[in-house]
């Protein structure tokens, strides 16, 4: 059996013991109960992802409808196809327009600038005007060139290589890509290149490359799918002429020229991508709501677990003799109306125990009392009254002494038989109102020699109309035996004892404060009881006596000491009503 | 049947080009006559409607100055943006007006050809406008002189700004750069200077996309499509004009000004893209201009841009400082040369021309590379920040980077 020996510093009576209130904790709404805590968050987990499930679901069917409407694609590619064509064949009128007027060998020489009047002149600016013209190409009849308009076009000219024909025409081209200038691409008319054809020459435009690829615009949709041209040279450009690596899968191709294609690409980033990013959060966010309601779970089973151990580990405190120790405290409605339960359980049980024990023990007491009076008395007092009869017809004084010692033994043993009759069976009190300071005074001035003697100073306070209601002998008894103890305890250190009678609500207070060398906790936790006593020569009656004369006197009694810095008795017995 | 209607279409042409503005002196008083080729209409338009006030606030300024300035003729042409039509304008401008200046037009690739033309009809031709490098570059053209800043220089100035501001350390990841310019000679030239310079000044950069929509292309969001997907720090973009606004308004419904900083360095900050965009101008594009009316703010400046406020009820764009410019650049000729100086004369003249403009900050004044024929300005490179002074422009230029032609760099 383990006991907390835990500072007692105040011991109440088994009635104030019994009618200690505990906090009630209501019941609550059932929003405050945990079970409805743990449910609201847990639908509030599952639905936050659902919404959010249900809303990209939602998109994801929207995507799925617009690539339906995708089969609007092929009417869409074969416009795209004819305004391809319907371009390079509009450049090569205006070429064959063009070629008209040029109808001079002389021409299609590397002079061939210098000799072309003014009239030809406006008619080529004419054309470079256009934006889709950046100048106009002259070739000798074995297809290389010979000058250009403007003259600063021909250096542009270099690199051009594939050769794609169609309806009679040639795109060259286009030039290697370059971060200095934009692509150009030549078209020219291959006819006037053939021997049959009788020229010296053919005329060319280097064209704006970009003008090709942002035919493809009307397309491009930039969402659902990308729309690339794969050119002469093999290479696919966007439609703002940028080249594009050719790393995914065209899924669609669609011829424009000889060699020249229109690629629509089911871009995985733009297509796949956005349904697979949506899938990607799809399963985070399931991810998430497992992990979710799995950790909510586990942090409320294991909250639950740690109160309920918690709960136990009080009771079975209890249930091993612990009864000094309250239960842990706990949260949660129900996990708390469960603690006070049985810390009531626990409080009651230590009442019930004490009370028994005090009981029992005054019982036993009784019966031993009764039992020592009847069997011990009577003997004694037969062997007194023959030792004092003995003792004065005794002429050797040794032997006087001797029967004198055995007198005064004889005393002692009545006194500790008066005692445990005291104890067991105390006087009725007659109570009378009393006059505190009269009391204290009284009580001083008896004690006041043996004060002196020790050098310790008695000191009273005391208001002059306080007045009590006890029996008399009773408090006197006590305060005295106090006051003793008091004393005894100031053998070693202290030169004040403080007797103080003051009104505490419905009771009077009479204290005994000494400043002597007082007691630790564990001596502190049992002084009370009978029989106890750390002196070699005392009974252990004495505080147990004090203890039950006041109450017998409807009042109460405290002891608080400290180690080293004295104790302080307080004694509690109803105010005397001015009526009284 | 192709040659008739060819006839049929320069006979209208010609009737169009008959629609000519006359400002300045008399057919009869006048020493000099100039040709000015400018868009009227469609929409480059706007150029050629302010670049007409410049040139009237131009002869406002002539004649409040004490010195004698020859009585000048201007004549101006519609252009229509079309190479073939310039060209041919400026042999009628000769040929039937005698005109010994041509003074004028916006569109790069037209720019060369009327040069072409002029070099053959040996009459000096004062580019405004047009900012391609190609002109002063190489061998030094006798009869073109360009009064206003040239790609090479704004590319010159925005390497350094984009240095300073976008700096990375040798060991950092390289400056992730997109491009996207017209697809004719300034878009080529603005960006081969553009790399030139910034390779000169060190930079470490990567060219992650090259883009080359056409001048005047109505739908970019292919383009835009492109440089979001690439996901680089800074987009280069060298577009003007309408086609600028239409690009930044098609932008703002994508995330590119979230993700990069977009620059123009060279005609983004031009008042005509501010007010047409108003509201729809985003912060904090980096931006800068031949002319800006916020800039510098001296009286000069201040005169010019009020001036034309109250001729015309609207703020200049930088066409018409270009036009002014041209205008002050001839009449300075000729009166250091005189009306009847020989070729040489007058080109002597135009070489060492010194010219105080509007866009001249305090202690500065614009002068003629001889060894190029081209004008040494200081260039402004800003910020777009809230400004409603110059409404309908919401957004005004701020935050400026100053860089004088020595290119020493001056942070206002």
């Amino acid at each position: 059996m383990s006991h907390d020996h835990s500072v007692v510093r105040h011991i109440r009576s088994q009635e104030s013991d019994t009618a200690v209130d505990v906090d009630v904790v209501p019941y609550g709404t059932s929003k405050n109960r945990l079970a409805s805590k743990y449910l609201w968050l847990s639908l509030l987990v599952a639905l936050i992802p659902l919404i959010g499930f249900a809303s990209l679901y939602d998109s994801y069917f929207s995507q799925l409808v617009t690539r339906l409407t995708e089969e609007q694609l092929a009417t869409r590619v074969a416009a795209t196809q004819n305004e391809f064509r319907v371009f390079i064949r509009e450049r090569k009128f205006e070429l064959l327009a063009l070629a008209d007027q040029f109808d001079n060998p002389n021409l299609f020489v590397p002079s061939g600038r210098q000799k072309i009047s003014s009239e030809l002149e406006s008619l080529l600016r004419l054309q470079v005007d256009a934006r889709s013209v950046y100048g106009v190409v002259f070739f000798d009849e074995k297809g290389e060139v010979v000058w250009t308009f403007p003259e600063e076009r021909q250096a542009a000219l270099t690199g051009l290589e594939s050769i794609s024909e169609f309806e009679g025409t040639e795109l060259i081209g286009p030039s290697p890509f370059s971060i200095e200038q934009p692509s150009g691409v030549v078209l020219r008319i291959a006819e006037h290149l053939a021997p049959r054809s009788g020229r010296k020459g053919s005329i060319g435009f280097f064209l704006r490359f970009n003008s090709l690829t942002e035919i493809l615009q009307g397309l491009d949709q930039g969402t659902a799918f990308r729309v690339l041209l794969q050119a002469g040279d093999g290479q696919a450009y966007d439609v703002v002429g940028q080249p594009v690596t050719m790393t995914k899968v065209a899924t669609q191709r669609f011829s424009l020229l000889p060699g020249w294609s229109l690629l629509v690409m089911q871009d995985r980033e733009l297509v796949m991508s956005p349904v697979e990013r949506m899938r990607y959060w799809l399963i985070i966010l399931m991810i998430f709501t497992v992990a979710g309601l799995f950790w909510l779970h586990m942090s409320i089973s294991r909250r639950l677990n740690r109160q309920v151990e918690s709960l136990i580990d009080s009771v079975e405190k209890v249930a091993l003799g612990n009864l000094e120790t309250p239960v842990a405290n706990v949260q949660g409605v129900e996990m708390l109306r469960l603690r006070q339960a049985i810390e009531r359980m626990r409080r009651q049980l230590k009442t019930f125990i004490r009370s028994t024990l005090a009981i029992e023990r005054q019982a036993t007491l009784g019966q031993l009392a009764a039992g020592l009076a009847h069997d011990i008395r009577n003997p004694l007092t037969t062997i007194r009254t023959t030792v004092a009869a003995l003792a004065r017809r005794e002429t050797n004084p040794e032997n006087k002494e001797m029967m004198g010692l055995v007198e005064e033994e004889i005393d002692r043993v009545n006194d500790v038989l008066e005692n445990l009759l005291n104890f067991a069976r105390p006087r009725d009190p007659l109570a009378s109102k009393i006059d505190a300071k009269e009391l204290l005074n009284g009580i001083v001035a008896l004690v006041g020699a043996s004060a002196r003697n020790q050098s310790i100073e008695l000191r009273v306070t005391c208001a002059s109309s306080l007045a009590f209601w006890a029996d008399e002998g009773h408090v006197r008894q006590v305060l005295m035996n106090l006051l003793l103890n008091a004393l005894e305890a100031m053998s070693v250190q202290g030169r004040l004892i403080q007797l103080d009678a003051c009104q505490k609500g419905d009771e009077v207070a009479l204290s005994v404060c000494d400043d002597g060398q007082g007691m630790p906790e564990d001596i502190l936790a049992h002084i009370m009881e009978p029989f106890y006593t750390t002196k070699s020569a005392g009974t252990g009656l004495g505080l147990a006596i004090c203890n039950t004369l006041i109450k017998s006197n409807g009042g109460r009694m405290s002891i608080d000491s400290i180690k080293g810095k004295g104790t302080t008795v307080t004694v509690f017995l109803p105010v005397a009503k001015a009526q009284e | 049947m192709i040659v008739r209607l060819i006839g049929i279409f320069l006979l209208l042409l010609n009737t169009v080009e008959a629609e000519e503005l006359a400002l300045g002196a008399s057919k009869a008083d006048a020493q000099a006559t100039v040709g000015c080729l400018f868009p009227m209409g469609g929409r480059g338009g706007i150029y050629g409607q302010d670049s007409v006030t410049g040139i009237k606030l131009a002869f406002e300024h002539l004649k409040k100055q004490p010195l004698p300035y020859p009585p000048i003729r201007v004549l101006v042409s519609d252009s229509s943006s079309k190479a073939s039509k310039a060209a041919r304008q400026v042999r009628n401008f000769v040929r039937k007006d005698g005109v010994r200046f041509i003074c004028g037009v916006v569109n790069s690739a037209i720019a060369l050809q009327v040069a072409e033309v002029a070099e053959e009809e040996k009459v000096f031709f004062i580019g405004t406008d047009h900012a391609s490098s190609k002109l002063t570059r190489g061998k030094v053209r006798d009869y073109y002189f360009r009064v206003s800043n040239n790609a090479e220089q704004s590319m010159q100035a925005a390497a350094i700004y984009i240095k300073k501001k976008f700096a990375r350390g040798p060991r950092a990841q390289p400056l992730k750069l997109a491009y996207i310019g017209p697809d004719y000679d300034y878009g080529y030239q603005a960006w081969k200077d553009l790399r030139a310079r910034l390779d000169a000044e060190g930079v470490n950069y990567q060219v992650e996309t090259v883009l080359w929509p056409k001048l005047y292309e109505p739908d970019y969001s292919a383009y835009l499509r492109a440089l979001v997907d690439k996901k680089v720090d800074l987009v280069v973009n060298a577009l003007w004009g309408g086609d600028l606004v239409a690009f930044i308004q098609q932008a703002n419904q994508t995330t590119l000004f979230e993700h990069a900083r977009f620059a123009n360095f060279d005609t983004g900050g031009n008042y005509e893209v501010l007010s047409a965009l108003g509201e729809d101008m985003p912060e904090g594009l980096i931006l800068s201009s031949r002319h800006h009316n916020n800039w510098p703010q001296t009286d000069y400046n201040t005169w010019f841009v009020e001036r034309f406020h109250a001729l015309t009820g609207r703020y200049p764009s930088y066409a018409a400082e270009g036009a002014y410019a041209g205008i002050l650049a001839i009449s300075e000729a000729l009166r250091v040369a005189g009306p009847e100086a020989s070729d040489q004369a007058l080109r002597d003249a135009l070489s060492s021309l010194h010219l105080k403009l509007p866009e001249d900050p305090e202690g500065f004044i614009s002068f003629m590379n001889p060894l190029n024929h081209q004008l040494q300005q200081v260039i402004a490179i800003g910020e777009t920040v809230p400004d409603q002074r110059f409404l309908p422009a919401r957004m005004m230029l701020g935050n400026w980077m100053i860089y004088h032609p020595q290119l020493s760099n001056q942070p206002e």
